[in-house]
This record gives structure tokens, C-alpha cells and sequence, in this order.
């Protein structure tokens, strides 16, 4: 397989590549050479890595000089190492490498780790002959001496979290406690597995050292550890193991961590790792070519004993994987091996032992021991005159730590893994790349379930509001019904009230019957009397009514005319003109018409004459009907 | 058609269908009945105005319930259910003694119908030869028109100059009247 060229920004990446270690092609030195020539200032410890590497084919019987191909670095399977160890440490004892493929636990190895259980014993092993984290005997000059292979470290999944480089494990993965909360801080060394149980192959003395010796207090069980024994220490160094390789590292000093408070864990990556002065060849300059973190800065003034790693440095490793410390984490296995006790770590570690550094115990007799004596670090001076200087460098390096960046990892931070040493940040990282991978029909089917489901809803929606219409219009019928049977009642509760007075009302409606009854006959009724009156007042002087004839005309239910009876009249006047006269006054009479004298005879000189007039409907009026004028009674004077 | 497409159409269809079927054959139904109720609710409230100033009108004659059967007696007696010729000889009679005349005699003839608008009325002709004073003669008149209970009609008066021993002014008048009454009411 061919390894794309992943390195190059205008490429795009689809998917996290990963280097391929048996591309023949590529020569993993050279890429990691590349890759940290522009940072450090020497890599010549690289050389070793490799050059370890086949010595421990040599070790294995294998011929290095055999064509074999190039050597194929095998990624182990299990969490890293702690990865990197202290730098710059001197080789202090020869390593005696396990067999790969041995699976039974290795003959120095107290604890029973296999040669393959973790990654660390890979590392471990092909670590070169002057790595800083292990005791070697002393049998190599100071020139021969190389600094340690710079290791990588990459992103985790630890328990369901994605812990960077750098940022610490959760220590739950430590506790006794299978519930115990993560990141609850560790109160006792003694919570630690085995913490109490010393390794067969420990020192006895060295066990019970710390505590015997009195070079430190005894903890204090109710108080919590100090920022420099947090988890992220532990994680740096694993755990309980971290605190031994304090404790075996010398230790040292933690002059600013106990006096400044320091921010939690999760930011101590930021720390920067502080530079030693060693005597011997400078370290090699920690570079982040590519990685998640940047170089931090070291301070010019900040030294260490040499042979005596600080607290600060155990502090600034990287996490350990979680997980039982016994079986997957090399540390134990190393530290088991290793002189100082637990209880010497975690005595060294909760005193502040600045002042007074532990002295590393080594065994340099034992090469199947490996021990965290300050390893790779050139001749030890004075602790006096170094341990100071450490004091000032921390503090200043976190008041200037936000100017580094807000990446995690810690002093480490660029130094690749030794399994991936040609990966980079780039090459961990997450790419915000998405994609519907879903297919089409299950698309498009949703999409016609929703809309089905919407379109039912609407038409469920458009029926309840036509129901609802209906309701209100059904309402609306109900409540004029309502109405209307309210008046009716109304109605007929007036009529009923009206049956009281039946009596009244038959009485006035017969009486009104009959009244119209006789209006109707006495239609031409007229006031005789009245008439006869009028006749005789208008008669002039002298003038005698003998006789009056009247009568009514027939009912002929015709209309009735103007003249409604006739009246004959007859008298005696001594002249023709009275005669003449009383005939004009007669016309004059309300309710006599048309007055025609039909004769006038003089006898005895006294004229006799006879009048016949019409009676007009002025002359009506009775008692049942209409009054009318009637007749004058003045007699038309 | 998308299979979404359709659902979408079917769906606004089939809520246009809905909400005309239910205007259609529900809601404007209801709309129409409760029309029609509100407009005989208008005309019963008409009716329930009407009934209770009817009824008012009713409280107050009520009061003058006497005065109206009264009314009634009186035209019970001007117009009687019977012939009631025998009330009206006594009424002659006593409107002559009254005025100061003479009924001298009374002819009455058999009932005749007469219809009128509002029902049928039975007439009877009746004469009468009445003798008094000129001036008693209108007075009597009156009584018989104006003043005794039984309505008649006068349709011919005769007055023609008396000749009687020993009176200087004596009139006699022949009247012919009708008297009516109503069976039938």
C-alpha cells in the first residue's frame, strides 16, 4: 500500500490515514529526521531508537544484516506509555529487552507483565541504550550517552472520553472504588492498587525507606494530595507508578507547586516542562512540528539537578492510559522492579521535599531492573544550587503559560510516539467532514411519511373546524330556537291572562253587534221633530201650516241619493209673495232640498197653497246613527 | 406524480370536498332554520307587544265592565232577540202619557226580513194615530226616536189639523214606523 501523501495541506483527506510502516519505500528515520530537524537541535537520539531496535534483533537472534527488508515497526495494541519519559537522562543500566514474542512474563518482571502487555515494553525496549527513564548501570561513558528518543503521543478513548496528549486520564481507572466518580482527586496514595502490597522484587528497605527513614511526613490521609501528586501526575507516570518514579527519580523538589495553586489538571499540559541544565550534552529541543500542542517555552533559568528529575517534571508527563495498572500499564511492571517503594513515593510526594530531594535508589547490579533513578542525566551537582532554580521557573511559566496556546500536552507535546513517529497533529485530528449516507428510498420514503402524515393532519384539521363550523351554526339554530320558544311562552302566557276577561270582551263585541245591527236599519233615520220644527220656523208672518205629509223613500239598496224622503206641505198665506218667500226660505233649510210649491190658491182672501221639498241626508241622524246637522231649528232665519 | 405531490393535492381536495359538503348539506341548513327562527321570534315578539297592550286596553275596561254591560242591555233592548211587540205597546203607551198625547191607536204588521251587512233583522210595521196639542207633537216624536228603549224607524208622518169639540188646537198625526229585532244574534 502505498502511503498518500497526507502530509500536504492542498490534499484533502477523507478519513484519518495513518502511516503505513512497511511502505519500502519510505524510511521512517528519514520522515522522523524531517520532521524534527527544524525543531531540535539535536536528534541524534532517534539514531538509537532504531539502532536499538536491532539490537534487540540481535537479542533475538535475528540478523540484522539479513535482507529483510526494512525493520517493520509493529504499532503496539494496547494504550501507550506514559510517553515521553524524562529527557536527557543518562544511560545508567543495560536493558534487558523481553522476548516479543514471549507472552509469559518476563523473568525480571516481578509483576507478571508480559513481555507484550503493553505498548510501553515495546517502547521500553527499543528505547535506546541512554533513555531517560532507564536506570542503567553507568558502564557507558558520558559521550556515548544519547539522549532518549522523543516519543509521540496520540488521542485515546478512555473510557468512553477522548482524552488528548496531555490531558489526564480519568483516575477513576485508578481507584479501588468500581464507582467511583472520574476525576475524584485521590485523598491516600493508599487508593491506589497494590499501592500497600510491595512487589516481591522490591526493595524491602527501599519499601519501608521512606517511611522509616523520616524523610518524610506521613500523609495526611484526610487531605487531599497536593496539585503535584493529582491525577495528572499519576496519569503522567501511571498512577501509583507515577508517584514511585517520583520517588525514585530523587525528587525532588516542588518548590512553586506548593505554594502557587495550580489549575486543574486538565490544564497542567500547558505546564511547560521544565529544561534541565545539564552538564553534559544540551537536551534536545522538544519541537511540535505538527502535533497538538506547541514547544513550550523553557525558561533560560530554570535547572535541575541532574540524576534528579523534580516533581514538576513527573507532573508535565503525559497521561497514562487507564485501566488496572497491574495488567495493561508497563509502568507497574517497570516501577515493580524499580528500588523505591510506594511508600517512599507517596511519602516523598505528599512532603514537600524540595529542600530535601530524595536520593534515587538504583540497583545498578540488576539489568533486568529498571529502576527511575534520574536516569540519563548527566554527573549529579549539587542540589543546592539547582533546586532553586526550579522554584521561580514553574510560576513564571504559568503566568505565561495562556501566551503558549490553550493546546494540551504538556512539555511533551511534538515529541512523537516511538510507534507512530512520523504522525502528526494533522494526522489525528477530526475532520468536520459530514455526509447523508442514508440511502434515497429511505429518504424519500420518510419524506412521503411526513408529508402523508402532515396532509392527514391538515385534512383531520380542516374536518374539526367544518365541525366545529356546523357546531356553531347548529349553535347558533339552538339558541334562536331558544328564542322563539321563549316569546311563544310569552305568547301564550298573555293570552291566558287574556281569558280573564272574556266577560268584558264578549260583552263589548255583542254590544258592538248590535249596534251594528241597527246602524244598518236605522240607516235613514231622522229626526222628525227637528224637521217639523225647521218647516214651522221658516214659515214667514203670516203664513199657517195646515198639514205636513213626509216619508221616507224605500230602501232600494241602491246608494242612497241626496234626497232621502219627501215632504208635502200645506198652509194658508195672505199673499202669493209670503207664499213666494217662505218657499225660498225653505230652500234654505239644512236637510229640505229642492222646495217647489206646487199650487196657491186664494180663497177668502187668504192664498192656500202646497209645497213639496225633498229631504236631504242632511237631515239624518238618529240615536243609533251618525248625528248629522239635522234640521235647523231656527227655521232658516 | 411524487408520491408527496399527491398526498399534498389529495389532501387539499379532499379538505375543499369536506368543507363544501359540510356547508352544503349542514352548515347552511342550520343557517337557514336559524333564520327562519329568528324571523318568527320577530314576529312573535310583534304578536307578545301587541297582547300586552291588548292586555293593558283589557285592565283598564275592565273597570268599566258595568258601564259596558249596560251598553249592551240597552242594545239587547233596542234591538231585542224577539218580536217583543208587547214591550213595545207598553212603551207606546207610556211615551204618550208622557208627552201628553193620545195613542189613540196601534196597528202592527207581520215581521218582514231585512238584511243588512251584518246580519238579518226582522222588521215589524207598526201605525199608530196619536192626538194632542201641535206642540205636544214633537215631544212625542222624540220619545218614540230618541228616548224609549225599542229603536224604531219612522217612516211616514202625516200631521193634519184636528177637528174636536171644544179644542182650538188639536192635531192629529198618523205615524207609520218599523220595529226591528234580531233572532238570530
Amino acid at each position: 500500500m502505498s502511503t498518500p501523501s497526507w502530509e500536504e495541506p492542498e490534499r484533502r483527506l477523507t478519513g484519518i490515514v495513518l502511516p503505513s510502516f512497511d511502505d519500502p519505500a519510505r524510511d521512517p528515520a528519514a520522515d522522523l529526521d524531517r520532521e524534527l530537524d527544524h525543531d531540535r537541535t539535536s536528534n541524534h537520539t532517534y539514531d538509537h531508537t532504531y539502532n536499538h531496535t536491532y539490537d534487540r534483533d540481535l537479542e533475538l537472534g535475528l540478523d540484522p544484516s539479513a535482507p529483510t527488508g526494512p525493520p517493520v515497526r509493529v504499532v503496539p495494541s494496547g494504550p501507550p506509555p506514559a510517553w515521553p519519559p524524562p529527557p536527557d537522562l543518562p544511560p545508567a543500566a543495560h536493558v534487558t529487552l523481553p522476548n516479543f514474542s514471549d507472552p509469559a512474563p518476563a523473568p525480571g518482571n516481578p509483576t507478571g507483565d508480559t513481555a507484550w502487555d503493553t505498548a510501553w515494553d515495546t517502547a521500553w525496549d527499543t528505547a535506546p541504550a541512554n533513555s531517560p527513564i532507564l536506570d542503567r548501570p553507568a558502564d557507558l561513558p558520558a559521550d556515548q550517552q544519547e539522549p532518549a528518543v522523543p516519543k509521540r503521543e496520540f488521542p485515546r478513548y478512555i473510557h468512553g472520553e477522548l482524552v488528548l496528549p496531555g490531558e489526564p486520564a480519568p483516575i477513576t481507572a485508578y481507584t479501588s472504588e468500581p464507582f467511583a466518580i472520574p476525576g475524584t482527586t485521590l485523598t491516600e496514595s493508599s487508593d491506589l492498587p497494590g499501592w500497600n502490597d510491595p512487589p516481591a522484587s522490591r526493595d524491602p528497605d527501599a519499601w519501608n525507606d521512606p517511611l522509616s527513614s523520616g524523610a518524610a511526613a506521613p500523609l495526611d490521609r484526610g487531605t487531599p494530595l497536593s496539585s503535584w501528586r493529582t491525577p495528572s501526575m499519576a496519569d503522567a507516570l501511571g498512577t501509583a507508578d507515577a508517584f514511585d518514579t517520583a520517588a525514585a527519580l530523587g525528587t525532588v523538589t516542588e518548590p512553586a507547586y506548593g505554594a502557587t495553586p495550580r489549575p486543574p489538571f486538565a490544564d497542567s499540559p500547558t505546564d511547560s516542562f521544565p529544561r534541565i541544565a545539564a552538564a553534559g550534552p544540551p537536551p534536545p529541543a522538544m519541537t511540535a512540528p505538527a502535533t497538538w500542542a506547541p514547544q513550550p517555552a523553557a525558561p533560560a533559568d530554570t535547572s535541575v539537578h541532574i540524576g534528579h528529575p523534580t516533581a514538576s517534571q513527573a507532573l508535565q508527563a503525559p497521561p497514562a492510559p487507564p485501566g488496572p495498572v497491574e495488567a495493561t500499564h508497563p509502568m507497574p511492571a517497570m516501577l515493580a522492579a524499580a528500588t523505591p517503594s510506594a511508600a517512599a513515593v507517596s511519602s516523598a510526594a505528599a512532603t514537600p521535599s524540595a529542600a530535601t530531594p530524595t536520593q534515587p535508589v538504583t540497583k545498578p547490579g540488576a539489568p533486568s531492573v529498571r529502576t527511575m533513578q534520574a536516569v540519563q542525566m548527566p554527573p549529579e551537582t549539587d542540589e543546592d544550587e539547582t533546586l532553586p532554580g526550579l522554584a521561580p521557573a514553574v510560576p513564571d511559566e504559568r503566568a505565561n503559560g495562556p501566551k503558549t496556546t490553550a493546546r494540551r500536552g504538556g512539555a511533551w507535546d511534538g515529541v512523537p510516539h516511538p510507534a507512530f513517529p512520523d504522525a502528526t497533529a494533522r494526522t489525528f485530528r477530526i475532520l468536520p467532514i459530514a455526509a447523508d449516507l442514508l440511502p434515497l428510498e429511505i429518504s424519500e420514503l420518510r419524506h412521503v411519511k411526513k408529508v402523508r402524515r402532515l396532509v392527514i393532519s391538515g385534512v383531520a384539521v380542516v374536518a374539526a373546524l367544518v365541525l366545529v363550523w356546523y357546531g356553531t351554526a347548529a349553535y347558533e339554530t339552538r339558541q334562536a330556537q331558544n328564542d322563539l320558544d321563549v316569546v311563544q311562552d310569552t305568547t301564550r302566557n298573555l293570552t291566558r291572562q287574556q281569558n280573564r276577561y272574556s266577560e268584558l270582551v264578549k260583552t263589548r263585541a255583542q254590544s258592538k253587534q248590535i249596534a251594528d245591527q241597527l246602524k244598518a236599519v236605522l240607516e235613514k233615520d231622522l229626526s222628525w221633530s227637528a224637521l217639523l220644527v225647521s218647516l214651522q220656523k221658516a214659515a214667514p208672518k203670516g203664513v199657517t201650516i195646515t198639514g205636513v205629509t213626509g216619508s221616507l223613500l224605500a230602501s232600494t239598496g241602491e246608494a242612497p241619493t241626496t234626497t232621502v224622503g219627501l215632504i208635502t206641505l200645506t198652509g194658508t198665506a195672505p199673499t202669493k209673495a209670503t207664499v213666494a218667500s217662505y218657499v225660498d226660505t225653505l230652500a234654505k233649510v239644512d236637510g229640505i232640498g229642492n222646495p217647489f210649491p206646487s199650487d196657491a190658491i186664494i180663497q177668502n182672501n187668504v192664498v192656500s197653497f202646497t209645497i213639496r221639498m225633498d229631504i236631504t241626508k242632511s237631515a239624518l241622524g238618529g240615536r243609533y246613527t251618525t248625528p248629522s246637522a239635522g234640521a235647523s231649528t231656527t227655521g232658516g232665519k | 406524480m411524487r408520491p408527496d405531490r399527491l398526498w399534498q393535492f389529495g389532501g387539499a381536495l379532499c379538505a375543499v370536498v369536506l368543507a363544501a359538503f359540510g356547508w352544503f348539506f349542514f352548515i347552511n341548513s342550520e343557517y337557514k332554520n336559524a333564520d327562519d327562527i329568528r324571523q318568527r321570534t320577530a314576529d312573535a315578539n310583534d304578536q307578545v307587544a301587541v297582547l300586552q297592550q291588548r292586555l293593558k286596553q283589557l285592565r283598564t275596561d275592565n273597570e268599566n265592565l258595568p258601564k259596558y254591560k249596560a251598553e249592551l242591555a240597552a242594545d239587547l233592548a233596542a234591538l231585542p232577540t224577539t218580536d217583543s211587540v208587547a214591550n213595545l205597546l207598553r212603551e207606546l203607551q207610556s211615551a204618550g202619557e208622557l208627552t201628553g198625547v193620545t195613542v189613540s191607536g196601534v196597528t202592527v204588521g207581520a215581521a218582514l226580513d231585512l238584511k243588512t251587512s251584518a246580519a238579518t233583522v226582522h222588521t215589524l210595521p207598526i201605525s199608530l194615530n196619536v192626538a194632542g196639542p201641535t206642540a205636544k207633537i214633537n215631544p212625542f216624536l222624540d220619545q218614540l226616536q230618541k228616548i224609549q228603549p225599542r229603536a224604531v224607524l219612522i217612516s211616514t208622518v202625516n200631521l193634519a189639523p184636528g177637528q174636536v169639540a171644544g179644542a182650538t188646537d188639536r192635531t192629529i198625526v198618523t205615524i207609520n214606523l218599523q220595529a226591528f229585532y234580531a233572532s238570530g244574534s
